[in-house]
């Protein structure tokens, strides 16, 4: 270190004449910014789904490799512990075991995941990416998410992308091919009945759905999590689009915005 | 009744050179000063064994004040015991009485040089400084001292006027694998010339090439300037001195990460930035020390010692603050292989552990990458409605935590003797003392800006949208580098003490009594105002009182020329200190509420024996305290925020036995053997109110069951058995053999209350082992000492001394110095492995070599 090197000359000398010196703060340098710019994928997002039988699950053998964008992160809280990548074939929710994953992992970041070891599952047919399968309770096993130690080694970050384009499809479009898709759905308003109401209860940390119509009749469910910072915040009751990622429970189809700049109604409510 | 009768059996033996001294006629506050051939082993060893200890993390307190170093008295070795416990014992941070360091005073020229704050003394102000600040008298205990106030535990002064220093040049060089490696000190003292001048300097430093522990360093330079003139019966002194240190820290580590990585000495402080080793924990000092002082002497009996001193400078310790982002310590729960369920997982991550220093160490260039990424706009920033900033808002911040030191401090005493039948000494102190704490940015790790908000307090946003302001005067500020921000606050002190010592010295009968009478004031005065706390955080609190007073007796006998007894009785009161009577200082001046000194009470005995071929101290003590203080702040899971448990109701019981014994053999060969044996238990329950950082409610009330449990986290029983062989022609070997057992796990009074234990039943197998407090494993130590000084020039009149000491001669590489519970607590499961112990583990084998040459 320069202090170190610095001091090591000059030690026997003159020690007093140093106070001045040695009272200086030390200038640490600042690394160079290593942020990997060639990335090859070997397999699309759409063969990875492909290989995922839903109720069952995968553990993927070969050393492949995806690369996406994060086109939802945790900033906001609606997403937990999972961020959810996408690329031009389809989309994928990666169940990840820890919090604050925006630093790391923020919307528009360019992504790349070592597939081999990890295993696909599905959430109420939501497909997930995670590094096991928790057997404890032999009834429901679930996806165990990827260890905060091992995320370097498993997801290569690149670069951030200047903007993201989401997909423009109607609300009758949405269907398995779409999940954990970034996509934007136009004029649609909540049904008066979810009009000016919270998001989600935050009091009491609930998830609740809200009921998005578009003008031609179809329906949607907006999903929010009680710990989503705007979970208190009331939803407006104009027409316009909105973007977000779309989800599914079942056969439930669900809409999840990353936070409320998803939501564009400010049109009149249709006729 | 039995414990009377216990206390009353306690109050018959001990005492080192008490008896001496009773009947010793001169009084001087001045250097014994020795013949160079005389010097011993202690002496020599004193330079190092000051900075043997490497500077700790302490992650259970936030309290700015707390110093874990155990500064190992220097004393002139001539008491059995007292010079094992310091140089054999010290390494092991070994507590003398289960005591620690605020039971013990230190003075200068007769001045208190004590934090008011938190009682300790200022040892670490003349860091170095060896040659000069030598303890020239010291008392053990509630042996009688004529110097100043009197202290339960330790009382020391140190005299370091020029024109007591011995009139000599020494040139000292040290190499050591220690704390640092190399150490050089140059002093100089006059003798007192013609016109009744003298002066005295002295400067060097320290330096770490190599550190034993990795990551960790030791920096230092200091120096030392006095002047005396001497005008009949007049002294003038003036002494100005500082040492700068520079000191990256070790952290305590969990024995998982032992277990993994085979190590340890494994230090998770330090992490890699660009290939070379930077430390998140490096305190640093410069705390420059101004004193005058003035002797009148009436008679030879008779004098008046006046000292003034001031010292101005600042303490700071570096931390990692983040905001969003991972926790970046490596060690972090979360991270270990403990927390995966999945053994294929645990596996892989144990493996990556192993492998990848960026995955066990810091990982500085990882937290430049995330705040390089991290664009953000500000709204309404510095409190401008409209005013935007944008840019890479940083998540990862190296932090200052400063403490601006003002102390100013007074003292004068009348020392004379009374119709030749009574010594009297009689004094007055006045000590003001401010210290400003406060955060600055030390580094923004490559990014543009932090923001001055409290992320704490987020979940209160809607209810409060200003909570997350740690300054409501200016509201989102933007920070950049050396920018205060989080808390900032001042505490300041006054007191003033009178005292007063009456010695009656008789033929075989010695008695003495120390009264002493105290005032103690202090208040806060916060620099910003907290968003939580808007009305309890700025500007000045109620100023707190406290009156104090204690009151010592002690009675000497002489059996014979050679036996002397001692007993002596103490009882004192004293204000609980600042750091644990604000609740939570860095965010509002909330405090424990009632105005409560903590009482105390000791006792001690003794039998001294001091011949020519046998030396020995033993001596029996017992001291109880009651309704002490204590704050513990942790971050707890439920709450989401920083929590503060203020305690009271403590007490504490301490009674033991000390032995010491120094036997000559044959002309060569002297053997010692030294033994404390102590029992240091809570003798009652205590009480907490628990708060939140980040809310103003008080939570709740809570009992602590701490009766009964061991207070103490050093060793309460530690012996040793050493070898001396010297020759005529100064050569000196030493060889001590250590061991220590009966130490325990410093204890986290959380977890033995009722709301921590609940449902599970205490008898149970899991109750047990929340409730047990893990006995650390006995060890032992073994170290060696060897020494040889020359005497050259023309006259013999020039000395050259080497020494060579080797500590843990036998490498035991598992050395455990302490270890404690974390604060951090399992209110979910209640699982005492989820947030297991921590462990500080000392050095393998490790030497100091030092040379000086003294004319």
């Amino acid at each position: 270190m320069i202090y170190q090197s610095f001091f090591q000359q000059r030690i026997f000398f003159g020690l007093l004449f140093m106070i001045q010196f040695y009272s200086c703060e030390r200038q640490y340098d600042a690394p160079p910014m290593d942020i990997e710019t060639a990335f090859a994928p070997d397999m699309t997002i759409k063969e990875l789904r492909a290989k995922h039988v839903m109720g069952k699950f995968e553990q993927i053998s070969d050393a492949r490799i995806i690369v996406g964008v994060v086109v939802a992160d945790d900033a906001s809280d609606n997403f937990y512990k999972s961020i959810v990548v996408q690329d031009t074939t389809g989309g994928i929710t990666i169940r990840m075991d820890g919090i604050k994953l925006a630093a790391n992992y923020p919307i528009g970041r360019k992504i790349a995941i070592s597939l081999k070891g990890l295993w696909l599952g599905d959430y109420g047919k939501l497909i997930q990416l995670g590094a096991g399968v928790d057997n404890s309770d032999p009834a429901n096993p679930a996806l165990v998410s990827i260890p905060q130690t091992l995320f370097d080694q498993t997801i290569k970050k690149g670069e951030m992308m200047k903007q993201l384009i989401p997909l423009k499809l109607s609300t009758g479009q949405l269907n398995n091919n779409y999940q954990s898709m970034y996509i934007r759905l136009d004029s649609v308003e909540f049904i008066p009945a979810d009009t000016s109401k919270c998001y989600a209860d935050f009091a009491n940390k609930l998830s609740l759905n809200r009921t998005l119509k578009s003008c031609s009749g179809a329906s949607i469910l907006l999903r929010t999590s009680g710990y989503a910072d705007f979970a208190d915040l009331k939803t407006p009751s104009g027409n316009g689009y909105i973007t977000g990622i779309y989800s599914v429970f079942g056969s439930t189809k669900q809409f999840l915005i990353r936070d409320t700049s998803d939501i564009h109604l400010y049109q009149n409510r249709c006729k | 009744m039995i414990k009377i009768t216990t206390v009353l059996l306690l109050t018959l033996m001990m005492s080192a050179f008490a008896s001496g001294q009773a009947n010793k006629s001169k009084r001087t506050v001045s250097v014994k000063q020795e013949r160079i051939d005389s010097i011993t082993q202690s002496f020599l060893k004193t330079t190092e064994e000051l900075s043997y200890n490497i500077p700790v993390i302490d992650e259970n307190t936030l309290k700015e004040n707390t110093d874990m170093t155990v500064y190992p008295t220097l004393h002139a070795g001539r008491d059995a015991f007292k010079s094992v416990v310091s140089f054999q014992f010290g390494s092991m941070r070994f507590q003398q009485k289960g005591l620690p360091t605020n039971y013990s005073s230190v003075t200068v020229n007769g001045l208190p040089m004590m934090d008011i704050a938190s009682g300790t003394g200022l040892w670490n102000n003349w860091w170095g400084l060896n040659d000069v600040f030598k303890i020239t008298e010291s008392s053990n205990g509630l042996q009688q001292n004529n110097f100043a106030v009197s202290a339960i535990g330790e009382s020391s002064n140190l005299d370091i006027r020029a024109s007591k220093q011995r009139a000599q040049t020494i040139f000292g060089y040290g190499f050591s694998n220690r704390a640092y490696n190399h150490r050089m000190q140059f002093t100089n003292s006059s003798a007192v010339n013609k016109k009744g001048w003298a002066y005295t300097f002295s400067f060097g430093g320290n330096y770490t090439t190599m550190p034993a522990i990795p990551g960790t360093f030791s920096n230092g330079i200091n120096y030392f300037f006095g002047v005396d003139k001497k005008m009949g019966e007049h002294l003038i002194s003036f002494s100005l001195f500082e040492s700068i240190t520079h000191k990256a820290k070790q952290a305590a580590i969990l024995k998982e990460s032992e277990k993994i990585l085979g190590d340890a000495l494994y230090n998770p402080a330090w992490g890699y930035q660009n290939h070379s080793v930077r430390n998140a924990n490096i305190s640093s000092q410069s705390l420059p020390v101004v004193i005058l002082t003035h002797e009148y002497r009436f008679s030879n009996q008779n004098f008046l010692l006046t000292s003034i001193a001031a010292s101005k400078g600042n303490r700071n310790t570096t931390g990692l603050d983040w905001y969003h982002a991972p926790d970046p310590r490596p060690d972090y729960y979360r991270y270990l292989p403990s927390y995966q369920t999945d053994p294929f997982l645990k596996e892989q991550v144990m493996l990556i552990m192993q492998q990848d220093v960026y995955k066990r160490q810091i990982n500085w260039d990882g937290m430049y990458e995330v705040n390089n990424i991290s664009k953000e706009n500000i709204l309404n920033a510095d409190g401008i409605v409209g005013n935007i900033v944008s840019g890479k808002r940083a998540r990862y911040i190296l932090e200052n935590r400063m403490a601006n030191i003002t102390r100013l401090n007074f003292a004068s005493s009348y020392h004379g003797r009374w119709n030749e039948s009574a010594l009297f000494d009689i004094g007055i102190t006045v000590s003001f003392q401010k210290v400003h704490y406060y955060k600055t940015i030390n580094d923004l790790l490559g990014a543009d800006f932090y923001v001055n908000w409290n992320q704490f307090a987020e979940s209160n946003l809607p209810t409060n949208p200003n909570s997350i302001q740690n300054d409501l005067n200016i509201p989102n500020r933007i920070l950049k580098k050396g920018d205060a921000f989080g808390y900032d606050y001042s505490i300041l002190h006054n007191r003033a003490t009178t005292w007063t010592h009456l010695m009656v010295p008789m033929k075989r009968f010695g008695f003495y009594v120390d009264g002493e009478l105290s005032i103690t004031q202090f208040w806060r005065i916060g620099n910003t105002r907290n968003g939580l706390f808007a009305d309890n955080s700025f500007g000045k609190s109620v100023v707190n009182n406290f009156l104090n007073s204690a009151l010592r007796l002690g009675i000497n006998y002489s059996i014979n020329g050679k036996q002397s007894i001692f007993i002596a009785s103490a009882m004192a009161n004293k204000p609980p200190s600042s750091d644990n009577f604000y609740i939570s200082p860095r965010t509002r001046d909330a405090t424990q509420g009632d105005l409560i000194n903590e009482n105390i009470f000791s006792t001690e005995l003794g039998w001294l024996l001091r011949s020519a071929k046998l030396k020995i101290h033993s001596g029996l003590y017992y001291i109880v305290t009651k309704n002490a203080m204590d704050v513990l702040s942790f971050y707890h899971d439920a709450y989401n925020s920083f929590v503060n448990y203020a305690v009271r109701g403590i007490g504490q019981t301490h009674f033991g036995i000390e032995f010491g014994m120094d036997a000559r053999l044959s002309n060569n060969v002297s053997a010692q053997f030294a033994f404390a044996g102590g029992n240091h238990y809570f003798n009652s329950r205590q009480t907490a109110i628990v708060t939140a950082d980040n809310t103003a409610a008080e939570i709740e009330r809570v009992l602590i069951y701490a009766k009964n449990y061991q207070s103490l986290n050093s060793p309460q029983s530690a012996y040793s058995l050493g070898f001396n062989y010297r020759t005529a022609t100064r050569w000196l070997m030493n060889l001590n053999v250590n061991f220590f057992d009966r130490q325990f796990l410093g204890w986290n009074p959380i977890r033995r209350t009722a709301e921590a234990i609940y449902p599970i039943d205490p008898n149970s197998e899991k109750g047990k082992q929340l409730l047990q407090i893990e006995k650390m494993p006995a060890q032992y130590l073994i170290n060696f000492f060897l020494t040889h000084s020359f005497s050259i020039g023309r006259k013999n009149n020039q000395q050259w001394v080497w020494s060579i000491s080797i500590n843990n001669l036998l490498n035991k590489q598992d050395l455990l110095v302490n270890g404690y519970e974390q604060l951090r607590f399992d209110f979910d499961n209640r699982d005492p492995q989820k947030f297991p112990p921590k462990y500080l583990h000392g050095m393998g084998i490790n030497f100091l070599i030092s040379t000086s040459y003294r004319f």
